[in-house]
């Protein structure tokens, strides 16, 4: 296929004039049958490389995707798109609507689903029967390094799936993925030959900072006093849902003319769309949230994104600071760090994996089970309650004992021998990970107290050039919020009327329109 | 007034029920003890009010009360101070939207009618406006469903519609309370705005998270109270919800019970076909007497007892079943006791009435 019907494809589908950095390039080598590793910069329509040939393949595109959330994005964007032949199949479905879509599966162009849900033998089976799989997509590609060895790691058995779909061409996409993650995918996939497409991932729009203050209050001050300055579309990150809530409240106090909400993962699903509905539509002006917020959140004009805690690697930090400035003009991110702030992220790096007495009293609870010719009992929520494990640490747990040969499936295996080894083998392999994550904490907080050049620093691991800013570069170099002009007439509000003519607006009634 | 509604759930219940109870009133959760519970202590407006309440965050609320003296605890038993009693006197439910609540009634359909309402709303305003980009504000596949028909189907006459739906809407607002009115009203979403989260509607009115919650689900069952009851007057609303309609709110379970008993088999052979245990089948009893009033518990209590149970209830004031059954020296068994104060307390007719 030649450029002149791609862009053409490109133009009448999803109405771009041009394909952005790295897409062609892309979609051209997939179109040639050949697997492609593709890391392109979040905010660059890493999507598109897989949706315009969707249209053009024969066959079914799967695209695995490791939250239900983004996968729900997605889909829904797509059908505001005007693509409707597309489904995202989940624990949200019900029997009978999975049923429905089995039947019909044949009709999607593209389908999302889990890594777990590939595992499903049931669905293994319809796709199997009823289609021939001409794409296998992983997005978000660096969680089958990243997750893939503790608790989802049905990302390591994407390889044997692949066989069994009669080894579609493959893509793996990742917005961020330093060198050792890169391999490291092609290793589990098993897909050595596949064709890398790298593109810096460094975003020459978006200018840093990090302030040192005292403490949260300092931080609601500095960021009070910035945003009566400075009142552009902000994202705030906090690390607790309380935060976002306390904060919300007083900065809306402290700052008068900017609307201001926040978002986490425990609200309700309707309210959790309304805001990020409003937040995309411009009716709110400033987001507290936590990392739940921001997986699909396509706004262009987000100006400032601040981390007012921080997160616990410099991926997590990269993926939310690209939500900035996708529209190309200048943006900033900030980091608000206090001492001891590092302490949050080491507490849940230590808290996420099963201590050792954890994992000995899973053990002896095992044998227990076993010794009185038990299973293992069904429900996971009994076990996690029994042994007081989060769903995470018991997930890592039963695939640990399962590749140690201690238990399959619900069944206990009674090895006499074994236990132990499998103990400290086990061990030395919470250790191990927790080192890592630790690293990487290390690394983030070591850039935190950079007194050089924080663009260059914080891009060191990913690639070896830098793009030259289109503005501001960092607070170390060229920066200060004096300098950071800002258009702040950009929220045109939506001023309530009174109910009675807001009705007749809401159903285009009288002369209001 | 989510206060409110638990300082008279308190009140009613006279401390002969723990929080649970509350809970699984709230929940709706479905088992005869729920369901005979709201109907002894007359909740039964409240039961499935506020489904996702969790028991963490209605100990807060309770611990609240508490800590403003409005109730007091001892072990399990809840009950209300002269200052709890002093508020419900002031504010009396019968003058808050809490009156219009009916949960028995119309919690089997009250989210998916307010649903449908919300995205078809949403759908036409935007549409008809010109703009073909929106995201529904509510996910649900079976509401998604329904209103991608309902369009279809409506399509060509869009703004017809819109101005037949928005008199029937604005006569039944006009009707509430203002600032309920325009409440209403700023939870909607259409062409030129997303509706207002919880959240900001409790900042605005300065109400709890579960204060607009109630509020919502109140008017949620004022609009369907009014449209059920006149079908002609609101044909519109009425087509957003007349299939959601079911003659006897029961369980699934329970309603296939009634199915056996009405051809004619007796309890013990309908425990056997269904494999259920026998008190299982006798809960789905309860549970029938509790809402049909048809339903005849004359095969299963004799006059006599019935008569000498309800005497009981009535002289001890009290829906314990043990204190009842310790009093007539254990001669009747629980689900007598259950089944004929289920009858006096719910709808159903019984012969001892009326002799």
């Amino acid at each position: 296929m030649n450029h002149e019907t791609l862009e053409k494809l490109l133009y009448h589908n999803f109405g771009y004039e041009q394909f952005r950095e790295g897409q062609r390039e892309i979609i051209e080598d997939l179109l040639k049958g050949n697997d492609v590793l593709g890391i392109l910069p979040t905010g660059t329509g890493k999507s598109m490389c897989y949706q315009l040939p969707a249209l053009v393949l024969e066959g079914t595109v799967i695209v695995v995707s490791p939250l239900i959330s983004l996968m729900v994005d997605q889909v829904k964007q797509l059908k505001q798109q005007g693509m409707k032949r597309v489904v995202a199949i989940n624990s949200f479905l019900n029997p009978q609507q999975k049923q429905q879509v089995y039947t019909h599966i044949d009709q999607y162009k593209l389908v999302y689903c889990s890594p777990e849900m590939l595992q499903n033998e049931q669905f293994l089976q319809v796709l199997k029967e009823k289609v021939s799989v001409s794409l296998l997509v992983v997005d978000e590609a660096h969680c089958i390094s990243q997750w893939g060895h503790e608790f989802r790691t049905d990302y390591l058995k994407l390889d044997e799936t692949l066989k069994q779909l009669k080894e579609p061409t493959v893509l793996a996409l990742s917005a961020t993925a330093p060198v050792h993650v890169q391999d490291d995918i092609l290793k589990q996939i098993n897909r050595p030959e596949m064709r890398k497409h790298i593109y810096p991932m460094d975003r020459e729009n978006i200018a840093f900072s990090v302030e040192h203050v005292t403490g949260m209050e300092e931080k609601m001050q500095r960021l009070a006093d910035i945003l009566n300055t400075h009142s552009v579309p902000t994202m705030i990150y906090f690390s607790s849902r309380q935060w976002t809530e306390k904060a919300a409240h007083e900065l809306s106090q402290r700052v008068q003319d900017l609307r201001i909400a926040y978002y986490h993962g425990g609200m309700d699903q309707v309210d959790r769309l309304l805001i990020q509905q409003q937040f995309m539509n411009n009716q709110l002006d400033v987001i507290c949230c936590t990392s739940a917020f921001g997986m699909g959140v396509n706004k262009g004009n987000i100006r400032l994104v601040v981390h007012a805690h921080i997160p616990s690697q410099v991926e997590s930090f990269l993926q939310e600071i690209g939500r900035a400035g996708r529209d190309g003009f200048q943006s900033v991110s900030l980091t608000l760090y206090s001492p001891g702030d590092g302490e949050i992220p080491k507490r849940f790096i230590e808290t996420e994996l099963p201590s050792e007495e954890m994992v000995s009293n899973a053990m002896r609870y095992l044998q227990s089970l076993s010794s009185k010719g038990m299973c293992i009992p069904e429900r996971t929520e009994d076990i996690e309650e029994t042994l007081q494990l989060s769903e995470v640490q018991w997930r890592f747990l039963s695939y640990q004992f399962e590749k140690h040969g201690l238990i399959k499936g619900k069944n206990i295996l009674k090895h006499q021998s074994g236990w132990e080894d499998a103990y400290y083998s086990i061990l030395r392999f919470i250790h191990e990970r927790t080192m890592i994550k630790q690293n990487k904490l290390a690394e983030l907080l070591h850039w935190v107290h950079s007194e050089n050049c924080l663009r260059s620093s914080l891009y060191r691991s990913f690639q070896t050039t830098l793009k030259e800013p289109t503005g501001f570069c960092c607070d170390r170099c060229d920066f200060a919020f004096d300098l950071w002009e800002t258009n702040n007439n950009f929220n045109q509000r939506t001023e309530m009327l009174n109910w009675e003519e807001e009705l007749q607006r809401i159903f285009l009634q009288g002369g209001s329109e | 007034m989510f206060n409110t509604l638990l300082l008279h759930s308190i009140q009613q219940l006279q401390g002969e029920r723990s929080a649970s109870a509350i809970l699984h009133m709230l929940t709706g959760k479905k088992s005869s003890q729920t369901f005979q519970d709201v109907y002894a202590y007359q909740l039964s407006t409240f039961f499935g009010i506020y489904r996702t309440i969790t028991r963490d965050e209605l100990m807060q609320e309770l611990r609240n009360l508490k800590a403003l003296h409005y109730i007091t605890t001892k072990e399990r038993e809840i009950r209300l101070t002269e200052a709890g009693m002093e508020i419900l006197n002031k504010e009396p439910i019968e003058h808050t939207p809490l009156a219009w609540l009916n949960g028995t009634t119309y919690q089997h359909m009250d989210q998916q009618f307010w649903g449908r309402l919300v995205v078809f709303v949403q759908t036409a305003s935007n549409i008809a406006s010109g703009q073909h980009q929106f995201i529904p504000v509510d996910d649900r596949k079976e509401v998604l469903n329904w209103v991608k028909v309902k369009y279809r189907y409506e399509q060509s006459n869009l703004r017809e519609y819109l101005q037949r739906l928005y008199s029937e809407l604005y006569g039944l607002l006009k009707g509430m309370p203002e600032w309920i009115a325009e409440f209403t009203t700023y939870r909607l979403s259409s062409y030129h705005r997303y509706g207002m989260s919880k959240d900001q509607l409790a900042m605005r009115y300065n109400l709890s998270v579960h204060d607009v919650t109630i509020t919502l689900q109140a008017v949620i069952h004022y609009l369907l109270q009014r449209v059920l009851d006149h079908q002609s007057t609101y044909p519109y609303l009425f087509q957003m919800c007349e299939d959601l309609q079911v003659t006897y709110p029961l369980t699934h379970s329970a309603q296939k019970t009634f199915e056996w008993i009405e051809k004619g088999h007796s309890l013990e052979n309908i425990a056997r076909i269904r494999k259920l245990k026998m008190s299982t089948i006798q809960d789905h009893i309860v549970e029938i007497a509790l809402v049909n009033p048809h339903f005849r518990i004359d095969n299963y209590v004799t006059k006599e007892a019935a008569q000498n149970i309800s005497h009981t209830a009535n002289v001890l004031n009290t829906n314990r079943l043990k204190t009842i059954r310790d009093e007539l020296s254990g001669d009747y068994s629980y689900f007598e006791i259950r089944l004929v104060l289920a009858a006096s307390q719910g709808v159903s007719n019984h012969e001892s009435r009326n002799t």
